[in-house]
């Protein structure tokens, strides 16, 4: 049915008139009413390729999807992102090879069950060494504790501690980055660095139940094996932690197993932690100590603007500590689209199209998504299954019409089970860029 | 009595005949079969060589991340300028460029990144003249991208 072909390259021509001057552009484009004139209309049309049924109904001033994001098809196509093929993976989207951070493109997310293969990676450090023995390897509890507890992987196994098995999102901190205007730092990923794989553990609940919690317990800090990037033995590349509500959580665990088998060396061999909806950077690889604190963490990743969210919003490009920021905790809700890439061209003639993906939406659920083929003037709701289990992410589908041939974009929206949509644009715009989950688009050419 | 004596004999053979067989005095040499292995054995067998590839699977696993995590990167690629070298210099000292290459930001964003980098992932400090040459290689390589949404992403109220 799809080919997975780019559409008509965009003419450099209208890219760069936006580029160099926006407002003239818009005026020259869309009019001094906000209406797409004649002439305009059809260079714009010519400069995709194809006709836009809806072009009526195109916000004023938000240049087409397929002009403003490269079409992420691995196929080595004009403009489209860099790919890298790692050991037992899936070619996934380069963010950097040092530290190693890949994303996952959102059509190879199609799986109930994230394979491993599919996981997108993201590092802070360099990937430690695989143990030599990892039922010997040992994971430390102290700290606000009566009896700190040392434990081994093999005690894990050995069934010590129930063992339990999951469906759990795990997303990164910075999922949805590139959408904010102006550019944050760090690595800009789409909406490609979540996955939702089975992990088999122990729950964090358990061990510091065992190890005898305090009443002055009340953060946690996570350590891993990983080294710095520098090679300095005395820094963490990163230790996070969080309040000690999310680690009595049934569902945060200390993961042993993914999908089945032992945890693959990149994905945080052979212990993480794996503490669902909730900024992946808490879910600590190769994990080897959890210190129980009286106070909140102040480890590599604490504080500051990181991991950390305007509560007052900032003008968007202003400077600012964080000082008065909150640490990111549940996720906001967010989709993907993943039966359909954005730059597939379908056949003439294709006037109804099957859509199909996930939503997900931190510590909530999604209660509803809708997609529009018309820029948001119409909405279709979708049918959305219920979660796996809790933290399970939440397929959901349906059927669009297409009126003609041409040019169409996909929106996509979910619906968290309070009633919050994603919106239009990324909001609370913060200097490293968390929380970006607005409405995405995939751009499709018909005929 | 002389019964007794031909058993005594014989006896006496007997013993003979088995010490020497059993002595490679004469006879077939048979070499000595070892026992069977016991199942512990051949489990204990077969978990060293589980581990032993284990071993050597992590440790080609290791090679490959490791020829992934550092490419083979020199200045030029970076686009040309003055700086390129001391900007590359700085900081690939930690991590690639493609987290340089990919981002867009203005000169006073840069500048900031450079404290962050200081104050929060263990960059070296860089003096004064050095810092601005980087920096103002950074703004002018990778600068600001012009709001591609139109004229209602630039801030009226970006003063700073």
């Amino acid at each position: 049915m799809k080919q997975k072909r780019q559409i008509g390259r965009p003419e450099r021509g209208l890219l760069e008139l936006y580029q160099d001057d926006p407002e003239r552009a818009d005026a020259l484009v869309w009019g001094r009413r906000g209406a797409l004139r004649g002439a305009a209309l059809a260079s714009m049309g010519a400069a995709l390729g194809a006709a836009i049924p809806f072009a009526g109904r195109m916000p004023e001033g938000l240049l087409p999807a397929a002009l403003a994001q490269p079409a992420p098809s691995g196929g080595g196509g004009q403009g489209g992102p860099q790919m890298i093929r790692l050991e037992g993976k899936e070619p996934l989207i380069l963010q950097g090879e040092r530290p190693l951070n890949a994303e996952t493109p959102e059509t190879l997310l199609d799986d109930e069950v994230t394979p491993a293969s599919k996981m997108f990676v993201r590092n802070n450090g360099q990937v430690p060494e695989a143990p030599r023995d990892p039922r010997a390897w040992k994971i430390r509890i102290d700290g606000e504790v009566n009896q700190p507890l040392e434990i081994t992987v093999g005690e894990l196994e050995g069934g010590r501690f129930p063992l339990v098995t999951r469906r759990l999102q795990l997303e990164c901190g910075g999922n949805g980055r590139s959408f904010f205007s102006p550019q944050t730092r760090g690595n800009q990923w789409g909406n490609g660095a979540v996955s939702c794989g089975e992990w088999t553990g122990v729950r964090l609940r358990d061990l510091l139940q065992a190890a005898g919690l305090k009443e002055s317990g009340k953060f946690t800090g996570h350590f891993g094996a990983d080294p710095h990037l520098s090679g300095d033995p005395n820094r963490q590349a990163i230790s996070r932690g969080m309040r000690i509500e999310k680690a009595l959580d049934e569902d945060t665990i200390i993961a042993i197993r993914l999908n089945g088998e032992p945890i693959p060396l990149i994905h945080g061999a052979p212990a993480r932690l794996v503490t669902p909806g909730w900024p992946g950077s808490l879910s600590q690889k190769w994990l080897t100590r959890i210190w129980i604190r009286d106070r909140p963490h102040d480890g590599q990743g604490m504080g500051g603007t990181s991991y950390r969210v305007p509560v007052q919003p900032i003008v968007p490009g202003s400077r600012n500590d964080g000082r008065d920021f909150v640490d990111l905790e549940s996720m906001p809700v967010r989709s993907v689209l993943t039966n359909i890439a954005h730059g597939t061209r379908l056949p003439a003639g294709t006037r109804n199209l099957d859509v199909r993906g996930f939503a997900w939406a931190g510590d909530k659920t999604v209660r509803a998504v809708h997609v529009s083929v018309d820029y948001g003037a119409t909405w279709h709701e979708m049918r959305v299954a219920d979660p796996a289990n809790r933290y399970a992410w939440q397929r959901w589908s349906g059927r669009v019409s297409l009126p003609t041939d041409g040019y169409y974009e996909i929106w996509y929206r979910a619906t968290d089970s309070d009633g919050r949509m994603q919106p239009h644009v990324a909001g609370n715009w913060n200097p490293q860029g968390y929380g970006a989950n607005p409405i995405s688009r995939a751009a499709v050419l018909v005929g | 009595m002389t019964l007794t004596r031909a058993l005594v004999v014989c006896l006496i053979l007997t013993v003979v005949v088995l010490f020497g067989q059993k002595h490679g005095l004469w006879g077939v040499r048979e070499a000595a079969r070892p026992p069977p292995p016991t199942p512990a054995a051949i489990a204990f067998q077969r978990a060293q060589q589980e581990a032993a590839a284990r071993e050597a699977a992590a440790r080609e696993e290791a090679a490959r991340l490791a020829a992934v995590a550092q490419p083979e990167e020199t200045p030029d690629v970076l686009p040309p300028g003055e700086g390129r070298e001391e900007t590359f210099a700085a900081c690939t000292a930690c991590h690639s460029t493609a987290v340089i290459r990919r981002s867009r930001l203005s000169r006073e964003r840069w500048d900031e990144l450079i404290d962050w980098m200081v104050e929060r992932q263990g960059m070296n400090p860089l003096d004064a003249e050095h810092r601005r040459l980087i920096v103002d290689y950074l703004a002018t390589a990778f600068p600001e991208a012009p709001p591609a949404a139109g004229r209602r992403a630039v801030s009226p109220f970006l003063t700073d």
